[in-house]
């Protein structure tokens, strides 16, 4: 940013730009980063604004976005006659509601009839451009030429000529630019390159600042809605730049210096000379325009947000409903099923005899409690529908939630992939970074292991390493040729691109298009013949042993370093006793064709890739005796030496789960595996039959076809539906269904000593489950905004986004087609009910110590919802009317302190 | 749930059937020479109204191209617009251009050509406004109406003039009439200034449906609709200009002026949309510009005579570009993988280059005593591609010299079957448009035009290497030019907005 040379160092200058950078700050919370489409994740939009709460910002919002960030009150209206929601939730939300908006009625009746119908919200704040009327729509020209600028500055694949300024940051690029291009002044806005030229000598937040005094925005709040309003329209490139300085915290090199003051005052100056170019015109247009800022509604104003009352009654009470079903599911015992079976349980013994050798022989070591398996899964909620299937299948199949990275904060850089993967959650940096690479040719030595700190900033990593290493590992002979085979491709690819060979590329090689259409069209049907195979993009190229070799290094993470993590794994899991024989640690992700938003459907635990490279990894770390006597020795775990670590990856459209790396195991474990595999296998189809018509019944019926099939638009539904969190031991939704609308987390609070782990929980994967919740709550209430529009119409951008049609705004969330069956969203918009089986202080403790999780809480961005512990497991089957009670609904005693 | 299903099915039939038809008429008209069925004819005063099919070898690849396309397309949506609103309208237009398209190239005679040609016309127009609730699709199907109208005018005015010339509108006879003519017996009055006329009407029709420079400002535009319809529009609907030059080829080597617009306004748009595609930053954007430029190939082909090479563009082109819209899904994944990247060629590669391209261009006009220039010139610009340098990135260490062995291998043997399919191509057309070393009344004209055209296209590649590091003033100015498509859109955009003045938007917000 340049020097102001210019403003005279007045001291009551330098107050009011303070004052406007904090205005600045607080508008642009509106702007939540976005992460790129290879690899997407699912991120709250409002996360910024969680210090305030929901009501305060969702009515706020509703005004800035000129829409309502609820449901329309008629599709609440519908849900009431459906039964989704019953008396007794609507008049309690009510109750909660005329706390605070002492105007409503008392009792229920009166109120559906007030929300009878949705009412038109009297305040917007529009931008000058938007509310112009001309014929000329300036707001779109706007966009478009916004989108442009922003496009190319960003861009660092798709044109093939570089923009010649994205080397300085954003804000004297654009300027640089401005004096070459003349777009503006072709749609007819003539005065625009000389009006705007004077801002370059200023800084954004001068140049902000001269534009507010110039249009005469005065009012604090005013000022605040007029830029929060200019980043409605630009969203989705100002989360662009949110993105680059989120990862800029995280420790990450980024190469432009883009900051989002910049994106707003860029914005600001387009929308400024327009304005100036009206000015002498319209007059009088002008100075009502400004006159709405300069009076604005003031956030305190309770009669206004009276609309906004109606909508969130009707949606709180939508929650309370749905947390009264599951707290009754809870509280009931499993449903009686024949082979369905509450595990665990001290007085239940009616284990299937063991059926194999193997395990008969093995059982005398070990207390009766062990398994026949134990398979890990994510805590994603399409896990919960494959978890209950196995278990209601073979009982002596257990099953654990974990968060789907497992632990292992792992970056890692495949041999065919151009950059390295963070296969981890966002919220944190990597810890570990694995390359695989390939040894000299000539030289057939084994794994080259190399220790450096790709990202030197990330020395406070939270996540118990020091610093990040780099590790380096070796492939096989298989993996030079795939390699070979895709630098080839990519000799003709680059053919297609460029001027003139692309002529060439045409005549050459575009008759062979037809063969592929044919090829792609019926790849469905093939694919149908050859029955399940692993997908390709399952298939690694490095092998175990090289994850062996790792260890055998001393540069790196030393044997107790990873032990020590290990172990912290493993008691996140639950898993320090009772070990089964095999335990199945099962990644999962998504196998779909031609589809851009693949990333949104993998798992968001690994940042948006797919959990098979940390099932992997932990796998083989877990089978090294090495480490197993490591952990023995640093934290008393026992890992019998017969346990074998079994890595899987669980595929989500057809929802087959696939053993990895199988040829490596020992010949025992892959006897044990055919019997799991044959219950998987089964589990599966369930599963699929499932999950095929559990939110519409308009996928394609044929789940592998959807997985192969190139003109698929809706391969899944992902983690539609996702509406509760339960972080409880596994005997408590046992046999349970849930729908597949739950994140399931498997956690004993009487294992855990000092609530170390209930806190992980509930500051990792309890954020991560809320980012999804928000993602599809936005999504669905506020689509224009918050979700990327329609795939048909789907234009990739710099091959790292999209924009619809003909571009502008680059889009961010999801698309149409992943939350709408073409009639009605298929994902009921609730937030997310977090129901923690832990004692209250535990858990106050815990949030006390979080501001963040205060926040989330207290604001109502998420509930959490209490399940009584009880000493007794055989209480638990009581009448639900007083399990209920004993749920303690945290959210309603802080419910309107914070405001 | 009503899906709009028997709808679709009916219509994927139908698409399916004529599949079938084309596929069964493929061997039959290409073994024997041009034939015509007569489906239905009627006389009003002295003009035959003949609905007749006539089946060559040019008009039957082509209705096998344009119906393969229209199951696939067909196919795909199926699933791809599942759920949409407008479904079943989609279909019924997929169907309508799909028809429509195959009675352009099957048509016999002109009065049915230009039938088929406005209803292709219309078809296309209610596709373009599938999103009839975004004002960008209007926007961009009004801008691509006026341009058919244009197209439509100079064919009719074109095709009225054909009438009073030849007294005739069936194909068979105006080539007929031509071949007599062409001996130089028996010559109407101003036969060369009639044919010049003719000629430049129709080849100005040809040049402004198949977005040729500066009537290819909507393409890039019309991405508010859905892929299936950009697929069908690139793939299908736009070749119908190039078709409708090789078809009248006869026709146009008797009529001064016709093949030398052909050459330069093909040039101009291969290269300025060449030069445009680089410079854009949605994929969608740049494929369209990449069909601008193929289509000026495929002009610039048919300028140089080489009808041959220019059929099998169209037809390789169609393909290649249907493919890579309904396939922009796979970026994402594709980008995600090692490769080469590309790197600008270094001024000693482009001496290269130019040089032997330039040796070939002259060989081309010593051969034979110059009889096969015109392949020789096309070829020499499409080896120009082939002087693509680029870097690998980080595979170290890695040798690469089983990637460099293998695509040297599969460049000579495509390179060996292109030739053959060409040399076949040409084969099979002959007799129906004029050989390639046919001596045209007007060929130092046409060669002259060509060395020009090809001087235009080394200097463009001389840019393009330059423009890929724009350092100087000048190289900036020209990115920002070609960035925003010659600023074309923004005035058409403007222009379009006096002609149909938005009504009033209704105020959404309140004063207070």
């Amino acid at each position: 940013m340049r020097k102001a040379h210019t403003f005279t160092k007045d001291q009551t200058l330098s107050a009011s730009l303070v004052e406007l950078e904090q205005l600045i700050e607080a508008s642009c919370k509106l702007v939540a980063p976005t992460w790129p489409l290879q690899h997407t994740v699912a991120v709250n939009p409002f996360w910024f604004f969680i210090e305030r709460h929901y009501c305060e910002v969702m009515s706020e919002l509703a005004s800035t976005l000129h829409q309502s960030l609820h449901l329309p009150l008629s599709r609440y209206q519908t849900k009431y006659a459906a039964g989704d929601i019953d008396d007794q939730s609507l008049a309690e939300a009510l109750r909660l509601g005329k706390q605070r908006w002492h105007s409503l009625p008392e009792n229920i009746e009166e109120f559906k009839k007030l929300s009878s119908q949705d009412r038109p919200f009297q305040r917007y704040y529009p931008t000058f451009a938007e509310q112009l009327l001309s014929s000329t729509d300036w707001l779109e020209i706007i966009q478009s030429e916004f989108g442009k600028v922003t496009a190319a500055y960003f861009d660092e694949k798709q044109s093939i000529v570089p923009f010649p300024w994205r080397k300085g940051d954003f804000w004297s690029s654009w300027f640089s630019l401005l004096d070459f291009d003349d777009s503006m002044h072709r749609h007819g806005l003539k005065s625009f390159r000389e009006r705007i030229k004077t801002f370059a000598k200023y800084t954004p937040l001068e140049a902000i600042h001269t534009m507010l005094e110039s249009l005469g925005i005065e009012n604090a709040r005013g000022r605040y809605l007029y830029m929060q309003r200019l980043c409605v329209h630009v969203l989705g490139w100002a989360s662009h730049f949110r993105y680059l300085e989120w990862q800029k915290n995280l420790g990450y090199e980024i190469h432009q210096n883009a900051q989002l003051i910049e994106c707003l005052a860029v914005r600001m100056l387009y929308d400024y000379a327009v304005f100036l170019d009206t000015e002498h015109r319209l007059p009088e247009l002008c100075e009502t325009w400004v006159h709405n800022f300069n009076h604005p509604q003031e956030p305190s104003d309770q009669e206004a947000s009276l609309d906004f009352a109606l909508g969130y009654i009707w949606q709180t009470a939508l929650e309370k409903a749905y947390q009264k079903r599951i707290a009754l599911k809870l509280g009931r015992p499993a449903r009686s099923e024949p082979h369905s079976h509450v595990r665990g349980e001290p007085h239940e013994h009616a284990r299937g005899q063991p059926n194999s050798r193997e395990e008969r022989s093995t059982h005398t070591s070990d207390s009766p409690q062990q398994p026949k398996a134990q398979c890990v899964f994510c805590i994603d909620v399409r896990s919960e529908v494959i978890r209950r299937h196995i278990e209601n299948i073979d009982p002596e199949i257990h099953t654990i939630g974990f968060a789907g990275f497992f632990g292992l904060a792992v970056e890692y850089h495949s041999l065919t992939d151009q950059k390295p993967s963070s296969r981890l959650p966002v919220l944190l940096p990597p810890a570990v970074s694995i390359k695989e690479e390939l040894t000299d040719t000539t030289s057939k030595d084994t794994a080259s292991t190399t220790c450096t700190h790709p990202h030197p900033s990330t020395q406070t990593n939270p996540n118990g390493g020091s610093h990040a290493h780099h590790l380096t590992c070796q492939v096989d002979r298989q993996a030079r040729s795939t390699v070979t085979d895709l630098m080839t491709r990519s000799y003709f690819r680059n053919l297609r691109k460029a001027p003139f060979s692309s002529f060439l590329f045409v005549e050459l090689f575009g008759v062979l298009s037809v063969e592929n259409m044919i090829r792609k069209t019926w790849r469905a049907l093939s694919r149908r013949i050859r029955g399940h195979r692993l997908p390709n993009r399952f298939q690694q190229t490095a092998q175990d042993h090289n994850f062996h070799a790792l260890l055998k290094s001393n540069a790196g993470v030393s044997h107790e370093e990873w032990a020590r993590r290990l172990a912290g794994i493993l008691r996140g899991m639950g898993l320090t006793k009772d070990f089964a024989l095999t335990v199945c640690v099962v990644g999962h992700g998504s196998d779909t064709s031609n589809n851009a938003f693949n990333s949104s459907l993998d798992c968001g635990a690994c940042g948006g890739h797919a959990g098979d490279v940390n099932a992997r990894l932990l796998a083989s770390l877990l089978n090294q005796q090495e480490i197993r006597v490591l952990i023995k020795s640093q934290s008393g775990i026992v890992i019998p030496h017969e346990t074998t670590f079994v890595a899987a990856v669980h595929e989500t459209v057809t929802d087959e789960i696939y053993v990895l790396n199988e040829e490596g195991l020992p010949s025992l474990t892959r006897n044990r595996l055919a019997s799991i595999k044959q219950t998987w296998k089964q589990a599966s189809a369930r599963a699929r039959a499932e999950r095929s018509i559990s939110r519409s019944d308009v996928l394609d019926r044929a789940a592998i076809r959807r997985a192969a099939n190139w003109s698929e638009v809706r391969p899944e539904w992902g983690l539609a539906g996702n509406a509760a969190f339960l972080v409880a031991p596994r005997r408590r939704s046992v046999g349970k269904n849930m729908a597949g609308r739950s994140f399931l987390h498997d956690y004993d609070w009487r294992q855990d000593k000092d609530f170390a782990i209930l806190e992980q929980i509930m500051t990792a994967p309890m954020v991560v489950t809320n980012w999804i919740n928000m993602q599809y709550f936005a999504s669905v209430v506020a689509p224009d905004h918050f979700g990327s529009g329609s795939k048909v119409l789907h234009n990739l951008v710099n091959e790292t986004g999209v924009v619809e049609g003909n571009g502008g705004n680059l889009r961010t969330g999801l698309p149409l087609q992943s939350v709408h069956d073409g009639e009605e969203f298929v994902h009921e918009p609730l937030r997310l009910s977090v129901f923690i089986e832990a004692p209250q202080k535990a858990i106050e403790d815990i949030i006390a110590k979080h501001p963040v999780l205060q926040h989330l809480i207290d604001h109502q961005w998420l509930h959490v919802l209490r399940i009584e512990p009880l000493e007794k497991v055989e209480e638990r089957l009581e009448p639900f009317e007083a399990q209920t009670a004993r749920i303690s609904r945290r959210y309603a005693a802080h419910d309107y302190r914070a405001i | 749930m009503k899906r709009q299903t028997a709808h679709i099915k009916l219509t994927n039939a139908a698409l399916w059937l004529l599949c079938g038809l084309a596929l069964l008429l493929l061997p039959f008209g290409l073994s024997s020479g041009p034939s015509k069925f007569v489906v239905f004819t009627a006389q009003l005063v002295n003009l035959d109204l003949n609905l007749s099919l006539f089946i060559d070898p040019l008009s039957v690849i082509l209705f096998v191209m344009v119906t393969v396309l229209g199951v696939s397309i067909g196919n795909y949506s199926i699933r791809y617009l599942d759920g949409e609103r407008r479904q079943a309208y989609f279909y019924r237009f997929l169907l309508w251009v799909i028809i429509s398209v195959s009675l352009l190239v099957l048509s016999s005679n002109l009065l049915m050509f230009f039938l088929a040609w406005w209803s292709t016309g219309y078809g296309l127009n209610k596709l373009l406004t599938y999103n009839q609730d975004r004002p960008q699709a209007v926007l961009a199907a009004r801008k691509k109406l006026w341009i058919s109208r244009l197209g439509e005018m100079s064919l009719a005015a074109a095709i009225v003039l054909t009438y009073q010339f030849f007294g005739t509108l069936e194909f068979d006879q105006i080539f007929a009439a031509l071949s007599v003519w062409q001996t130089g017996s028996a010559q109407p009055e101003d036969y060369t200034l009639q044919l010049a006329i003719i000629g430049c009407l129709y080849v100005f029709t040809a040049l402004s449906s198949s977005v040729q420079f500066p009537f290819h400002f909507w393409l890039p535009e019309t991405m508010e609709t859905p892929t299936p319809v950009s697929a069908l529009m690139h793939a299908g609907v736009i070749n119908a200009g190039g078709f409708l030059v090789i078809r009248l080829s006869p026709l146009l080597q008797e009529a001064l002026g016709a093949h030398v617009l052909l050459i330069l306004v093909g040039t101009l748009s291969a290269i300025f949309g060449a030069l445009c595609m680089m410079t854009q930053n949605t994929i969608k954007t740049k494929l369209a510009y990449s069909t601008v430029s193929q289509m000026g190939m495929m002009m610039f082909a048919c300028g140089l005579g080489a009808y041959g090479i220019a059929l099998f563009h169209i037809f390789a082109h169609s393909f290649y570009k249907a493919h890579a819209f309904l396939s922009t899904g796979n970026l994402i994944e594709e980008t995600k993988k090692v490769g080469f990247k590309l790197k600008p060629p270094g001024t000693l590669l482009s001496l290269v280059a130019t040089l032997s391209t330039s040796l070939m261009v002259i060989g081309g006009y010593v051969v034979e005593e110059g009889a096969f220039y015109g392949p020789f010139t096309y070829g020499s610009v499409i080896l120009l591609g082939l002087f693509l340098s680029f870097v690998p990135v980080k595979v170290q260490p890695f040798r690469l010299t089983r990637s460099f062995i293998a695509i040297c291998i599969v460049l000579i043997i495509a390179g060996c079957v292109y030739a053959g399919i060409e040399y076949m191509i040409s084969d099979l057309l002959s007799g129906q448009v004029p050989a390639v070393s046919d001596p045209s009344p007007w060929r130092s004209l046409r060669m002259t035009a060509s060395v020009i055209a090809f001087t235009l296209f080394v200097g463009c590649f001389w840019l393009s290497g330059s423009l890929m590091q724009p350092d100087s003033l000048y190289l900036k100015r020209l990115y920002v030019y070609l960035w925003n498509g010659g600023y074309f859109g923004h005035m058409s955009s403007r222009m379009m907005r006096r002609l149909y003045p938005q009504p009033t938007k209704v105020k959404r917000w309140s004063k207070s």
